[in-house]
């Protein structure tokens, strides 16, 4: 029975790329690799704060833009570990190493060293420069925190599993068994990668702990505790062990995307057991479902191969009829998908720009696949890392097409801001210029110098006078002029009349060099401290003559400067926008290339599976037409 | 039957082997004995020119970005107000308004997104403009909730002296644990 044999390849396909997503939709630049250290440069917070947000591309030009103006004196360090993390989700690890490479030889500190030396693994890891990756891992501190230690002993045993030391990855892999700082998708894949290596309880150990989880779950961990009882079924199955299969197969909840195959896998550990009846029962439920679900048609075809087996060729007919016009339908319907994907209706739906930007590396939302491919057992694929990637990568290209875009427009509105600016500089320059030339610097500093010359001798001779208002200055004169006048008219005056007079006189005279002279050194301070404000104001009317006959001598080469820079970045934005508009084709094409040999692989999957319905239903007919051999003569 | 049967689940585990415990290894060994191997020879050099493409994107946008800040605030002329949360528990802030030489020149409301960042040690750049040189008023006010939860509006002010070089102005929303109170910290750097 070759065709209940082959059943279940499309099902497991599935949930191994599913497992690739899990292990690989790291993000670098959310995890903890910031650095909890002290804020100190304003511009490295700028960037965090973007980064806190998830808005990784404005975070990661705040940052450049901090690097070239030389803005972060005291975060250089930290802010290169977010740079370097940002390049990483962005998929530039070329730049990333070489940050990295800088930090590891300049850190000091042991804990971000560390994290350092951890990422410069990842990196050497996924370029396959293993030897590279494993001297990385052999500098981080074996004190390192658990967290970083797990990553590393994960990533020692990813290294080794490459290099095909095998025995030395299982024992590092068994030493994190009980590890519980390790992730569920790291135990996961830890578990599943025991098994492969052949240490079926080691991998069921670690696995169990996952599988038999009871707290309320999210239902993401809920999903990797479902799949990870699927995988232990199935391992238990591959083992004969078929009792033990069933206990984790009905572990995965009925409602569960993964309820298909472990349904499935009930009927055939029934199956096995020789059990058929049992299993037909199973797979019967399966027929009840979604028609399109992964693990339905195989049950279709599992269940006429069950009724062959069963010699009840009616009903084994019944269902191969089916499951034949099932996959016609099926395999109709791939090819209106592969003709919508080739007019671009992938992609169309999938892309979003507001995504692009604040997505690290990840899982493509479901919510984003157009339902025609949703329906195809595609759904997986379309999650998986390395589909996953290449929107991402297609996202980010055509982000920087909008952009550049925007960049464009902007920069003509650079040109024109910077014709105006020079219209208003020339249309004023000769009125501001005729104001500020009659100022002649030295001939007031002459006079500045006198008044300081002034007041230093006032102060010297304690002459209160010199320090008499404009109004005292009059009253002192007529004062004066009174004095002449009494002198004068001594003669005309009785000498009583004269000496009130002259004694009103005095006492008017008194009074006021009496306040002169209690008023000096307020007055004294006072003409020091307008000395010393005329001071600022000569130097500042001197600055400005400075720079306004600068400005007049440099703005036009200033403005040339800028019109250069702007015709500069113009132009690189104009080459880069059709070189990353050109890119986003590749990717588009490379996308699409992608998922169509998936669908074509499913067609030919499809079309055996029809085959072997075909041939099992002339074999049913043979059955039908040739008389029992005791009849026979 | 069995016999096929074992097939099957090997070569399930076969394909469950390629979940090695990184995505490098995944990606490349499911792709291994396929018919895209050769499509996956021409990607990688589609992706290097990709990487080198986003350099020079990010490059440009630097470049773009500087250029942009030079034209709109010359250092001359710039005064960039800064927003920081140091700790914060003692103050949710709800928004922030600042005047500028009794100008209003920025009313942010902020979402718990914004306010997590702060948390977390982000700073936001709350305000970018051009102000003459010399003597210059800088009022904010900071509005949320207080200890116990109550309605707190308070306002700071600085008077700050703009030279030829770009001005920084810190606005730093603190917890005094002494009275138990929020301060705010206007820094000048």
């Amino acid at each position: 029975m070759f065709y209940v044999a082959k059943r279940f390849w499309p099902a497991g396909t599935l949930l191994v790329l599913s497992i690739a997503t899990a292990i690989c939709g790291v993000s670098y630049a959310n995890d903890a690799s910031i650095p909890k250290s002290e804020v100190k440069d304003l511009y490295y917070g700028k960037g965090l704060y973007d980064f806190f947000q998830a808005d990784y591309f404005s975070s990661l030009t705040q940052l450049l833009v901090a690097k070239e103006t030389g803005r972060l004196d005291q975060n250089e360090d930290e802010a290169d570990l977010l740079l370097g993390g940002l390049y990483l989700s962005y998929g530039m690890l070329n730049e990333a190493e070489s940050v990295f490479l800088r930090l590891a030889k300049n850190m000091t500190a042991a804990h971000t060293k560390n994290r350092v030396w951890l990422r410069l693994a990842e990196i050497f890891y996924r370029r396959g420069r293993l030897q590279r990756a494993h001297e990385a891992v052999d500098n981080i501190s074996d004190n390192a925190p658990a967290d970083t230690a797990t990553r590393k002993a994960v990533l020692l045993a990813s290294i080794l599993i490459r290099e095909e030391k095998h025995e030395q990855a299982v024992a590092t892999l068994i030493q994190l068994k009980q590890d519980k700082t390790i992730s569920h998708f790291d135990r996961y894949n830890l578990g599943v990668t025991l098994i492969r290596l052949g240490r079926l309880q080691e991998g069921e150990q670690f696995l169990n702990i996952l599988g038999q989880q009871h707290e309320k779950l999210s239902e993401e961990v809920g999903a990797l505790k479902d799949k990870t009882n699927l995988v232990l079924g199935y391992s238990a199955l591959q083992h004969n062990i078929r009792e033990q299969a069933k206990a984790y197969f009905a572990r995965v909840k009925v409602y569960s995307p993964f309820a298909n195959q472990a349904l499935y896998g009930l009927g055939q550990a029934l199956y096995d057991a020789g059990q058929y009846e049992d299993a037909l029962r199973y797979w019967s439920e399966l027929k009840k479902r979604d028609l399109r679900g992964p693990a339905v048609l195989e049950s279709l075809i599992a269940l006429a191969g069950t009724y062959f087996q069963l010699q009840a060729y009616k009903q084994s007919l019944a269902s191969y009829s089916d499951a034949t016009a099932i996959i016609q339908r099926e395999l109709k319907e791939i090819d209106t998908t592969i003709e919508r994907i080739r007019h671009g209706e992938l992609l169309t739906r999938m892309l979003s720009p507001s995504q692009a930007n604040a997505t690290p590396v990840g899982e493509v939302e479901s919510r984003l696949i157009p339902v025609s491919l949703r329906q195809h057992y595609m759904t997986q694929f379309l999650a998986s890392h390395e589909f996953a990637e290449a929107v991402k990568t297609y996202n980010d290209v055509n982000f920087y097409v909008e952009h550049l875009r925007r960049w464009l427009s902007k920069t003509a509105m650079f040109n024109d801001m910077l014709h105006l600016r020079k219209q208003a500089f020339n249309d004023r320059l000769p009125a501001t210029l005729r104001r500020y030339q009659s100022l002649k610097p030295e001939q007031l500093d002459r006079k500045y110098a006198r008044l300081t010359d002034e007041i230093k001798s006032i102060e010297k001779q304690n002459d209160a006078m010199a320090l008499a208002t404009t109004d005292e200055m009059g009253t002192l004169q007529r004062l004066s002029e009174t004095r002449h006048r009494l002198e004068k008219l001594e003669h005309y005056l009785t000498p009583m009349d004269h000496k009130t007079r002259s004694e009103k006189y005095r006492l008017l005279r008194g009074l006021l060099v009496w306040r002169l002279g209690t008023d000096h050194n307020p007055r004294l301070h006072g003409a020091k401290k307008s000395q010393k404000e005329l001071g600022e104001h000569i130097a500042e009317a001197t600055r400005l003559r400075t720079a306004l006959l600068s400005a007049q001598r440099d703005a036009p080469a200033t403005f040339d400067r800028f019109q250069l820079r702007i015709e500069q970045l113009n132009s690189r934005a104009s080459r880069l926008s059709v070189a990353v508009e050109r890119v986003a084709e590749e990717h588009k094409a490379k996308i699409e290339a992608l998922v169509i040999e998936k669908l074509e692989r499913r067609k030919a999957r499809l079309s055996r599976y029809l085959e072997q319905a075909q041939f099992a239903v002339a074999q049913i007919y043979d059955i039908a037409i040739t008389p029992p051999s005791d009849e026979t003569p | 039957m069995h016999k096929h049967a074992s097939h099957w689940y090997r070569r399930l585990f076969l394909i469950l082997a390629f979940a090695a415990l990184t995505c490098a290894s995944s990606a490349a060994q499911q792709d291994e004995d396929t018919p895209q191997d050769q499509t996956k020879t021409a990607s990688m050099s589609l992706n290097d020119r990709t990487q080198a493409l986003k350099k020079e994107v990010l490059n440009l946008n630097r470049d773009l970005f500087i250029l942009e800040e030079e034209l709109l605030f010359p250092s001359n002329t710039q005064v960039v107000v800064f927003l920081s949360l140091d700790v914060g528990t003692l103050f949710a802030l709800d928004s922030v308004e600042l005047k500028l030489n009794d100008t209003t020149v920025a009313g942010y409301l902020y979402t718990a997104r914004e306010l997590d960042a702060l948390r977390r040690g982000g700073i936001q750049q709350l305000y970018v403009g051009n102000v003459r040189s010399g003597k210059n008023e800088l009022v904010a006010f900071f509005v949320g909730k207080g200890p116990h939860d109550r309605e707190y509006r308070r306002g700071t002010h600085i008077v700050f002296d703009k030279t030829s070089s770009p001005k920084y102005v810190e606005l730093k929303i603190a917890d005094d644990p002494k009275s138990q109170q929020p301060e705010f910290v206007v820094k000048e750097w």
